[in-house]
């Protein structure tokens, strides 16, 4: 909400500053979005356009003769068009200065000299929108400041009001606040009605259908309204709250709202058919044009105001064309009412249409202060709109709303709020906020909750009450003392996960958990691939983020593409720890936590010293497998994986617990082109909660050998064809217990071994756990693996 | 001969010791133990000496060309080390370690889990999919409530929603535990807003909730000045200002005594001496009711704020949006 520093001390008497006051919002709970020096201009003044003439050099600016009250006449370039000659009009002349530090100079413009500009009320500082010039009374003196003229030395403040203060959207909530917290007067508006000979009751009559949607029901008539334009101040003190003016009298209706709170609405009374109100249920189907142009099909649980004929406003959201106040309006029926918030919250929700009636509405308004505000409203149509206001009020009120009761124990709130208020103190706060004393004793006291605090009606509440006019910097600070649990989890898997992987030189990324549901179309995944069962987002932001990512390719190929192609840097190996999100054929969604490894470019950070090696399916292979040891996860691995995003051939699955629960391989080219990525990229995914389920317990000590061992390299020589994993089987099959260990030291394909063939050589480590091994014991079981390898493996080995 | 042999030795001595270089000392060889130097001059004499000196001449003669070639072996050994320290460029960089990084977000979670780890708080994980119920109703937003328009959520059909705030994990823990109990949790978070610098629709919340008998509103500042002090090495003070969450009563807009200036006002507080950093408050009465706790016998507190907004103010960033980009000149700055 906004509203102006001088239009506030209207309500209190405050001796604040503007910046000291700001600081006192914000120690109340209500937030300051911004505080703007208004007014911060000079040298603009009250010019008279003597004479407006075509620009021979434009079609859209005109030439005008203006009296500034200068000794010479000034001639101004204007494009605007809403003026006409002898209007009154702001006028910047040379070296004024506007808001933003813009400055005024004589300039030529299409060729004509410009001595000026004639301002909008937005070139001012007073509007958002431009909507042409800011068109003066007749009676505003020539030459004077503008500032001073339209009293525009003021502060704006944009206040951001929560839910539960629906009495701060208006600003005389706010002065009562003030006035409790800083024990300062209030003051009431002005409110002094003349007698007349009408009266209100015998010219119309309203009936409540719906007392549920509507339970209180109250109209002022005003008779010989003259509409017109509503008076400046008014004006710019509407333009500065952010509401265009439109005419007198529906300004007073929406100054009144911004003043006390309550929405009012006002209606040509001879409009109404019959002089009926009703208030009650549209039909199912029936259809209104509202105030803003657009005609909408209503539900039966939509509450209208209706006359005999037809439905003339959507109850506390927006009026309806056909009940206008126009140009040749005369007679007001001025209503103030109360409705039900859900119900005009439902409504305004499914018509998507919220305005400063509806959303004070469905945030609870005062049934009693509605009474104050018609009063208020009538008196200003009475006061600038000639009005002459029928005597009576019409209030239909089937069934008074029971004022709320509170009780209040003086110890709740000191245990609670663990600091000594005294029992005075927290009455007074009480009397101060306009809470009515109904009873009180040694242990507490019971209030009347003031109609214009919808929200309140538990202890709670009170304690809270009384905690913010009392301070919360007086609030006393303590360390709770605090019973050690004995058994908290120290670490999680996840962050020995992300504490494996960094440790192995990949940096983490955190993706984005929504994707584009045509990124699977991109990357030329089938129509049945598992990787489509999406859960949809119904209301995404944008169709980039239109459905809950179901594997954490997508964002780690983004930022490949991010780093790699857009900004040169083609050495990434990154990792993610995040959830994944699916949906089932029966609609049901779960969500996976899953790691997503990705690799291209070179392995290490590459220098002067180290030679650059290129990322390669073994890089991944070895990435993952001592992730996975290192964890104490055991697994097994699955040639010809298929699935993810992976070539034929070109993946492998990890099997845990007998369950396929990842993979790595390179990723498909068509996927890499389809993401401007134009080197190989290797990518792993792994399933967290299998690999937590089947991780060995603690790390278990293995006593050290007493005796040494002795180490044979053997090159075996075998058709290419012929994996490492025959050749270690072979040997495993051999079933020699004495070796402790083997590993592929080399891989040899070229000239010296022949085409078709490989040589492939395996360190063996032969050890007892009894004694020392001879050289002979070792060569003689070296020599066995040796003898069967031509039969089983067809290989030759190497000397 | 016995007398000339010292002589030479003497001399070769002196020609290894003054050699500089490789090359001089090479010279030095050559000069004596080449196919033409002094010493080998005396071999080819061996063979003309008469029969019986020739087992003592030769002997000398073998001691003398083992001590040569001991001296130049030493000599040479000393030319090599002493080269190739000279050829030493110890401005070039050392060799590269490929060290790896923890996402920013993750650095500060960890932080943030030690702390409260250390004042036996439990860290509980929950879904990011929730249900009206977990995310609103348990949490005191009643249907059709404006409270609901604080945190616009993305929904999922079937009644599901993405999490706005992890609040919901609050009420699945009080729901499995009795109190007394102290948790926090982090995770991500969802809301419908538009980006900019200071808004993603996805972030991290941490939430913390502490629920035992005579936990009062003094405990929630106090455990709050322990956390953000530790957090940011220094003695920070704390500052409540009203605000309002359906699931807190006293609620509070939480703000710290700026880290870098004291409080005294700098640019990072923007002159305010404060640093605002999120909601917390005493848990509303009617939580507890939902979840089934005595409300008159337990109180508690819970609080909750985002771990970019942490982030951002431990490391100065200054765009949110650069956490989801994952750019490596960003990522390689938190080590």
């Amino acid at each position: 909400m906004k509203l102006t520093y001088n239009w506030l001390k209207e309500f209190v008497d405050l001796d604040l500053a503007p910046e000291a006051l700001s600081a006192k919002f914000i120690s109340l709970g209500i937030e300051v979005e911004s505080l703007t020096r208004l007014g911060d201009i000079s040298g603009v003044v009250v010019g008279l356009i003597e004479k407006i003439e075509a620009h021979p050099n434009a079609d859209k600016l005109v030439y005008c003769t203006v009296d500034a009250g200068k000794e010479k006449k000034l001639n101004i370039v204007c494009g605007a068009k809403n003026m006409k000659a002898g209007d009154k009009v702001p006028v910047a002349v040379d070296g004024a200065e506007l808001p933003g530090g813009f400055k005024i100079k004589h300039t030529k413009l299409r060729g004509l000299l410009s001595e000026g500009m004639l301002c909008s009320s937005k070139e001012l500082g007073i509007s958002e929108e431009a909507d042409g010039l800011l068109i003066l009374p007749s009676d505003a003196p020539i030459g004077k400041d503008i500032t001073e003229y339209l009293n525009l030395k003021d502060w704006l403040f944009s206040l951001e009001i929560l839910p539960n203060r629906p009495d701060y959207l208006g600003i005389i909530g706010v002065a009562r606040m003030l006035s409790a917290s800083l024990k300062i007067p209030l003051k009431t508006p002005e409110i002094e009605i003349k007698k007349t000979d009408g009266k209100a009751a015998s010219e119309v009559k309203v009936t409540i259908a719906d007392k549920e949607l509507c339970p209180r029901y109250t109209a002022r008539i005003i008779k010989g309204v003259k509409p017109g334009a509503s008076p400046l101040l008014m004006q710019l003190r509407l333009k500065f709250a952010g509401v265009r003016p439109i005419n007198n009298i529906v300004d007073v209706t929406n100054y009144v709202l911004l003043e006390l709170g309550h929405p009012l609405h006002a209606f040509d009374k001879k409009l109404i058919s019959g002089n009926h109100i009703i208030v009650r249920r549209a039909e199912k189907g029936e259809k209104m044009t509202t105030l803003d142009g657009v005609t909408r099909e209503l539900g039966a649980d939509m509450l209208v105001i209706a006359d005999e004929q037809k439905a003339v406003a959507l109850a506390g959201i927006m009026g309806g064309n056909n009940s206008e106040i126009n140009s040749s309006t005369t007679e007001v029926l001025l209503e103030s009412a109360f409705f039900d918030a859900v119900n005009i919250r439902k409504t305004s929700k499914t018509i998507n249409l919220s305005t400063e009636a509806s959303f004070r509405f469905e945030r609870g308004m005062d049934h009693e202060g509605m009474i104050r505000a018609l009063d208020r409203a009538a008196y200003l149509l009475q006061k600038y709109c000639g009005g002459e206001v029928c005597d009576g009020i019409i209030d239909i009120y089937p069934e008074k709303i029971k004022a709320r009761k509170i009780t209040t124990r003086f110890d709740r709130v000191r245990k609670l709020l663990g600091t000594d208020i005294p029992d005075g103190e927290m009455l007074g706060i009480s009397e101060r906020l306009g809470f009515k004393m109904l009873a009180k004793d040694k242990t507490g006291f019971t209030v009347e909750v003031p109609s214009f605090r919808v929200e309140l009606d538990r202890e709670i509440d009170m304690i809270e009450e009384i905690a913010q006019v009392y301070g919360y910097e007086q609030i006393k600070e303590r360390t709770p003392l605090i019973s050690l649990t004995s058994c908290i989890p120290q670490t999680s898997f996840e962050d020995e996960v992300k504490r494996a992987l960094v440790g192995r030189g990949l940096y983490e990324a955190v993706n984005w958990s929504f994707m584009a549901k045509s990124w699977f179309d991109k990357g030329g995944f089938p129509a049945g691939s598992p990787l489509r069962e999406y859960p949809e987002i119904l209301n995404p932001l944008t169709d980039e983020w239109n459905v809950m990512r179901t594997t954490l390719l997508p964002g780690l190929l983004a930022n490949t593409t991010h780093n790699v192609t857009r900004f040169g840097n083609r050495n990434l190996r990154l990792f993610e720890v995040g959830k994944v999100f699916l949906k089932d054929s029966a609609g049901k969604f779960s969500e996976h936590k899953n790691i997503g490894i990705i690799a291209t470019g070179l392995i290490s950070d590459p220098g002067w010293a180290e030679s650059p090696v290129e990322a390669d399916l073994y890089y991944i292979k070895g990435l993952v497998e001592s992730v996975l040891a290192s964890l104490r996860v055991p697994y097994e691995l699955l040639e010809g994986y298929e699935g993810e995003a992976y070539d034929k051939d070109m993946a492998v699955g990890v099997r845990i617990n007998g369950k396929t629960a990842g993979c790595f391989g390179e990723l498909r080219k068509s996927l890499l082109k389809a993401f401007d990525i134009k080197q190989r990229v290797f990518y792993s995914k792994l399933e967290i909660p299998s690999m937590e389920a089947a991780r060995k317990g603690t790390i278990k000590f293995a006593q050290l050998p007493k005796f040494p061992a002795i180490k044979r390299d053997i090159s075996f020589i075998v058709r290419r064809n012929i994996t490492s994993a025959a050749i270690s089987a072979y040997i495993e099959s051999l079933e020699i217990k004495l070796i402790e260990k083997m590993s592929v030291t080399a891989v040899y394909e070229g000239d010296n071994v022949g085409k078709e063939l490989k040589s492939i050589t395996f360190a063996i480590v032969f050890r007892s756990p009894d004694k020392t091994l001879t050289d002979k014991e070792v060569d003689d079981l070296n020599n066995s693996i040796i003898a069967g390898a031509a039969e089983k493996l067809g290989a030759v080995i190497r000397k | 001969m016995e007398k000339e042999l010292e002589k030479l030795a003497g001399e070769i001595a002196a020609a290894v010791n003054a050699a500089k270089t490789r090359e001089e000392l090479e010279a030095a060889r050559v000069k004596y133990l080449g196919k033409k130097g002094a010493l080998t001059a005396f071999f080819d004499k061996l063979g003309s000496l008469p029969k019986e000196e020739k087992p003592k001449a030769g002997a000398l003669l073998n001691t003398l060309r083992k001590k040569a070639d001991a001296l130049l072996a030493e000599k040479a050994e000393g030319l090599e080390s002493c080269s190739e320290s000279n050829a030493l460029d110890a401005t070039l960089p050392g060799r590269n370690f490929s060290t790896g990084r923890y996402h920013p977000l993750t650095i500060i979670s960890n932080e943030a889990k030690e702390i409260f780890k250390s004042l036996n708080f439990q860290i509980i994980e929950g879904p990011e999919i929730e249900s009206d119920y977990y995310n609103f109703e348990a949490l005191n937003f009643p249907p059709h409530h404006p409270a609901r328009d604080m945190q616009n959520s993305f929904h999922l059909g079937n009644g599901m929603l993405l999490r706005t705030h992890t609040s919901p994990v609050q009420v699945r823990t009080m729901e499995k535990q009795k109190p007394p109990l102290r948790m926090i949790t982090i995770g991500k978070c969802y809301r419908s807003d538009a980006s900019d610098q200071t808004h993603t629709p996805m972030f991290h919340q941490i939430e913390g909730l502490m629920v035992d008998e005579n936990i009062n509103f003094g405990d929630l500042k106090g455990i709050l000045k322990v956390f953000f002090s530790r957090l940011f090495e220094r003695e920070v003070n704390i500052r409540f200002n009203p605000s309002y969450f359906p699931f807190t009563e006293p609620s509070v807009e939480v703000s710290f005594s700026c880290h870098v200036c004291g409080g005294s006002g700098c640019s990072v507080c923007k002159k305010t001496g404060w640093i605002e950093i999120g909601g917390a408050g005493m848990v509303d009465p009617n939580v507890f009711k939902s979840i089934g706790y005595d409300s008159e016998r337990w109180t508690g507190f819970a609080f909750g704020w985002g771990i970019e907004r942490l982030a951002m103010i431990k490391y100065g960033i200054n765009d949110i949006r650069l956490f989801p980009e994952n750019d490596l000149r960003f990522l390689g700055q938190f080590e």
